[in-house]
């Protein structure tokens, strides 16, 4: 918008001076002096105070799932372009590097945006209270705790201690990194609590890699008044409102608005906290940033990075017990789904066929569906009900996927033997199953092993889904160690070089495997 | 007892039927070559005795035990197959694909397999290539190989596949040395081949499988030098055919000599035969047998083994050669000069009179 459309009279002048060739060079220096003017002109409006009206018909970022959403965007911004975050750092970054041109949320971030260095170039705009209604609250897996939560919350403001905790947490610039003291006897059971820890100061982690913040404090009040223990669970905070809603938790720390449309399928409980709604916007009054990264530089930001966010308070340890987990997970799936496989690829090589197109109808769904649905659909409708480790539940959906997987390369090894070798074989006198056995297995495990390798690889880093059903991976220990430190780059790289570094091993480890068998096979 | 022996043996594939009524005894220590036009069974009569494509009807017996899919499995380690593309197990070295078989099946200990492997490999000449794999090979060795599997079994019988069909032809030799070798040893083969000389000077059987069945079955003397069945003469002698209708005096016989003319340039007839031919036939159907006949037939028959022509003129009517009646004394002495022999016959109401040159 620096330069704005020349006024139709302007581009007039041009074609009435276009043909006296001097008289058009002399009319070309007049429009060029008037779109300075402009220009200048623009950039004086830029220095001033901005406002929110600046960004109608802007580009806006918002959360999926706020109460100030595309549709309100939409609305008050008078905006077709709209963008959707799933994680409130994302849309940070996105004004950050200019991607969009304001983020809408609402402001109890608001103090913690000013204490970060890192965000020292953005600067937060209100917005008129008359032009939105935020209404938030926690989700609740029934009516029965959504009454008690709201009890609790009427105590609560009654007594002081909401006041206390928005003191706390919200009111600085400096805040905690961990809970007040709080008893849990733990008498009527646990109180079982989904977040995404991603903000602070609502919900980060904290000294001792532990998650903290004003929602995790609510929380644990609030089962202080139950009478229970807490069970927090972390996710990303788009898997929240499944996990509650189906009953595996029973309320979000992380407050969501209220919609009528939430209204209509969950159950929400009264505001925490009266919010104001506000734009985040990159400042437009810093000098243009000099490219002076030098070798140095670099080293220095390796440096800082990893004291801030390994080194401080063990983070390491989130990343190694992440990778530990990654891990457990792939080698658990490529195992139990390469067994899986066998029974499919035997059921894909029978004559039978409605078996076989039973089979292949199963390996056409994996095929056909992403990772992630698979993995809600395992953990919400097949284990639904059962009470069972979210680690259990992403191996069985990574079985049932790998499975259908090996099973078609295996399928694919083994009907590319040739068929004389099986006749040769059973012209000697071997049974069909020790042909197999002894002939067709051998070659079709060689042939399949390239693709075996590429698919554990594969399976290493489609794991890094498992986020949305609250298991702490490689991936998720990165963003958590995000959340706290706020340093955008440096965890994501990391991580990206320890999976780089994993899947190497593997790599390397199988080609030992294949060469190894290779040389079988001399009856030495 | 005959070794084995086959009763009324059926094999069809859904409604197309290869192989009806097909009934023998063999015995043991014979060596039977089979041979015949491609696509008449041959390969499906092998298989089908030892089951890989089982029969669709009929009996085999094998030393007196009724074969079935059931018993088959140990049936077959006393009956060897040879194959046209070897099947030698490619993940498996030389070695190991001769002893697979007597360790895994017949309980051997390894180092007796393995003893017993190298002195096979040792008669088929290939004890130094026992590490190679089979990938390694050249055609020939690899059938070699394929013997020599068969023989670790120590079968009774062994059906050999066309087994020089997937060779050069430079390696040819020295596989036939080695089942001339079995030959003389007294092993009991059936040989599906398109060797002729190894069917005549190797084996003492011959079927001639044509028709759906064993057509002709004989000595390979009987065979070779004196087939009594025209489609195993036509065989032997790799005869070659050409017909044509004469539908009466005004036919057009420019299509009949042009015919004529092709049918020989396919056949690398020499250019002076191809003239003397159209000639001949010309004066026979012009002048002597349609005038007086009307309709008859040509066949043209042209053995490449042997380098004969054979030409006869069919036509009905009563017992008469045209040759005798005919006006035209000048056509008559021209046929009679320029062919070796004559003939009449008079079969089913048709007269047919053959020329050979």
């Amino acid at each position: 918008m620096l330069i704005n459309p020349i006024p139709q009279t302007q581009s007039d002048l041009i074609s009435d001076y276009y043909i006296p060739q001097r008289k058009r060079v002399l009319s070309m220096k007049i429009v060029f002096m008037f779109i300075i003017t402009l220009l200048l002109a623009n950039l004086a409006v830029g220095q001033t105070e901005r406002q929110w009206s600046d960004f109608i018909e802007k580009r806006i970022a918002v959360q999926v799932g706020d109460n100030l959403d595309e549709r309100e965007a939409n609305r008050i911004f008078k905006t077709k372009d709209v963008v959707q975050f799933q994680e409130f750092g994302e849309m940070l970054e996105a004004v950050k590097l200019r991607k969009t041109d304001a983020a809408l949320k609402p402001d109890y971030f608001v103090n913690s945006l000013k204490t970060q260095e890192r965000y020292s170039d953005l600067e937060v705009i209100y917005i008129p209270e008359d032009l939105y209604k935020i209404e938030d609250g926690a989700v609740c897996r029934n009516e029965e705790i959504c009454a008690q939560f709201n009890e609790f919350l009427a105590k609560i403001k009654a007594d002081g201690t909401l006041a206390e905790m928005n003191a706390r947490w919200r009111e600085n610039e400096t805040f905690p990194d961990t809970l007040p003291k709080i008893e849990l006897s733990g008498e009527n059971g646990t109180l079982i609590v989904a977040g995404a820890s991603g903000f602070a100061p609502m919900s980060f982690l904290g000294r001792d890699n532990e998650i903290v913040g004003f929602q995790i404090e609510t929380m644990q009040r609030f089962a202080q008044f139950l009478g229970k223990k807490m069970d927090y669970r972390d996710m990303s905070y788009g898997g929240i409102l499944l996990y509650v809603s189906s009953g595996k938790a029973d309320i979000s720390a992380a407050s969501f608005d209220l919609t009528e449309e939430r209204k209509q399928s969950a159950i929400m409980s009264d505001g925490i906290n009266k919010l104001l709604a506000v734009l985040v916007v990159k400042r437009t009054d810093l000098a243009l940033p000099t490219e002076t990264k030098t070798e140095n530089a670099f080293i220095t930001w390796v440096k800082t990075g990893v004291e801030r966010n390994l080194i401080t308070e063990n983070r390491w340890k989130m990343i190694s017990n992440g990778l530990g987990v990654t891990m457990l997970i792939s080698i658990a799936a490529q195992f139990f789904g390469t067994i899986f496989a066998c029974l499919i690829c035997f059921l894909l090589l029978r004559n039978n066929k409605f078996i076989r197109w039973l089979a292949n109808l199963y390996c056409g769904f994996i095929y056909g569906t992403p990772a992630v649905v698979l993995l809600m659909i395992t953990y919400y409708i097949i284990f639904g009900s059962v009470d069972i480790s979210n680690i259990l539940v992403a191996i069985a959906a990574f079985t049932m996927v790998n499975g259908a997987v090996i099973a078609q390369n295996l399928k694919g090894a083994i009907e590319t033997i040739d068929t004389v070798e099986i006749e040769a074989a059973r012209s000697i006198g071997f049974s069909s199953f020790k042909a197999f056995a002894t002939i067709t297995l051998p070659q079709a495990v060689r042939r399949a092993l390239p693709a075996y390798t590429n698919g554990f690889v594969e399976l290493v880093k489609a794991t890094a889904i498992v986020g949305f059903i609250a298991i702490q991976d490689l991936t998720r220990a990165g963003d958590i160690i995000r959340s706290r430190t706020y340093d955008a780059y440096f965890p994501l790289i990391f991580i990206a070089l320890i999976y780089l570094i994993v899947t190497t091993i593997c790599v390397q480890l199988f080609k030992l495997i294949i060469k190894k068998i290779n040389n079988e096979g001399t009856g030495q | 007892m005959s070794m084995i022996s086959i009763k009324n043996l059926e094999k069809r594939f859904g409604k197309n039927v290869i192989l009806h009524n097909v009934n023998a005894e063999i015995e043991r220590g014979e060596v039977i070559s089979i041979i015949g036009p491609s696509g008449t069974g041959k390969s499906t009569l092998l298989r089908a005795i030892n089951f890989l494509d089982a029969p669709t009807g009929g009996e085999v017996f094998f030393d007196g035990v009724k074969l079935t899919s059931k018993n088959m499995d140990s049936i077959r380690r006393r009956m060897g197959m040879v194959f046209q593309n070897f099947g030698l197990f490619s993940h498996l070295d030389v070695m190991a694909n001769l002893t697979a078989g007597p360790v895994k099946l017949l309980k051997k200990s390894k180092e007796e397999a393995e003893e017993k492997a190298m002195e096979l490999l040792k008669a088929v000449g290939l004890a130094e290539r026992a590490r190679y794999f089979p990938r390694q090979l050249s055609g020939g060795q690899k059938q070699r190989v394929a013997i020599a599997r068969c023989l670790a079994m120590s079968p009774e019988v062994i059906l050999f596949d066309e087994p020089t069909s997937a060779l050069d032809p430079t390696m040819v030799s020295e596989v036939i040395a080695v089942m001339r070798n079995l030959a003389k040893s007294g092993m009991t083969m059936l040989v599906v081949t398109h060797e002729m000389d190894f069917a005549r000077e190797v084996s003492n059987r011959v079927f001639y499988i044509d028709d759906g069945g064993i057509y002709e079955d004989g000595s390979p003397e009987q065979i070779f030098e004196n087939p009594k069945k025209p489609k195993t003469r036509n065989f032997i002698y790799k005869i070659r055919s050409f017909a044509y209708y004469v539908s009466g005096m005004n036919f057009d016989y420019v299509e009949m000599l042009s015919g004529i003319e092709n049918f020989c340039f396919r056949h690398a007839i020499e250019k002076k035969s191809a003239n003397r031919l159209q000639l001949l036939a010309e004066e026979l159907i012009l002048n002597i047998v349609a005038p007086k006949y009307g309709a008859c037939s040509l066949n043209l028959n042209f053995s490449e083994k042997l380098g004969t022509y054979e030409l006869s003129i069919s036509y009905s009517g009563e017992n008469s050669n045209a040759l005798e009646t005919a006006e035209d004394d000048l056509s008559v002495m021209m046929v009679k000069k320029s062919s070796k022999t004559m003939r009449h016959e008079y079969l089913d109401g048709k007269n047919i009179i053959t020329l050979t040159l």
